[in-house]
């Protein structure tokens, strides 16, 4: 039976993977998720998008990626093509999608064709990510979310 | 010294004489932990004066798309310690690298960049001192 309030996420076990290449940044948003959902299982870094693709088989619920993943590993696959092949190989898998990237047409493909969240690079980033991941946690089944932009 | 610079420079009305970064939003991301904010902080100042190396080096061998990659990396991490005043520079040395044009204005972007940075490591140097 669950207890737990119904404005509480579910977070027993739940995996969330940050595929990031900046480490402050990626460092911060780990902590930040930690701070907020204290009850999340595992929170993974990822500087490439293929170390993640490598670690598919622990489910993770939500996988927040960077846009841009080449910016320090010039080999790095783009996070478009990562996005690609998480959902062919894990379909139900929630993405939020990051980017300072202003060209809002470039990123619209990943949206439109793999439901993925977009979320902005910018100084309302985070409690953004901090609405999406409650959304996401808070319907069990989902396997899509609306973009919050 | 030859002024070239428009009056509104955001970094000359600065005059880095007030604090470049803006440590509010962190603090509240953090809800006020005192050990998550010092880590955040420790991080910067490990990545930050690699990032600028990665920076100096592409626009002295004039590589643009090492200059767009670096500047758009930077970003990032200056968001995090509220450095607003350096995101427009970035934008444009970011834009220039992809437009792969006019190498002498980049330089005189990554001046300031540089003179920024070293005000916020500066900066929290300090404030990691005082969350000791």
């Amino acid at each position: 039976m669950n207890t737990a309030p119904n404005n509480q996420p579910d977070t027993e076990r739940k995996v969330i993977f940050i595929v990031e290449d900046n480490e402050t940044y990626s460092r911060s948003l780990k902590l930040f998720i930690q701070t907020h959902f204290p009850s999340v299982y595992k929170i993974e870094i990822f500087p490439i998008g293929e170390m993640c693709i490598m670690e598919l088989d622990e489910d993770p619920s939500i996988i927040i990626i960077d846009y841009y993943l080449n910016s320090k590993h010039s080999e790095a696959i783009n996070g478009l093509e990562i996005i690609k092949r998480i959902k062919l190989l894990k379909p139900k898998t929630n993405i939020i999608v990051l980017s300072s990237q202003e060209n809002l047409e470039v990123i619209s493909e990943s949206i439109k064709q793999y439901d993925c969240t977009y979320i902005p690079k910018n100084q309302t980033a985070f409690n953004k990510i901090k609405l999406s991941i409650t959304g996401i946690l808070s319907s069990k089944n989902a396997t899509s979310f609306e973009p919050l932009n | 010294m030859q002024n070239n610079e428009p009056k509104n420079d955001p970094v000359q009305e600065n005059s880095l004489g007030t604090s470049v970064c803006n440590l509010k939003d962190l603090i509240e991301m953090m809800n006020g932990k005192r050990h998550l904010i010092k880590e955040i902080m420790n991080s910067f100042l490990e990545e930050i004066p690699k990032e600028l190396l990665s920076i100096n080096e592409a626009i002295s061998k004039i590589d643009f798309v090492g200059i767009k990659k670096a500047s758009h990396s930077m970003r990032s991490t200056v968001s995090i310690m509220g450095i607003s005043i350096l995101d427009p520079i970035l934008k444009e040395m970011e834009d220039l690298g992809t437009m792969a044009t006019d190498p002498e204005k980049i330089k005189v972007l990554s001046q300031k960049l540089n003179i920024v940075c070293q005000q916020a490591i500066k900066e929290i140097e300090k404030e990691v001192l005082s969350y000791n």
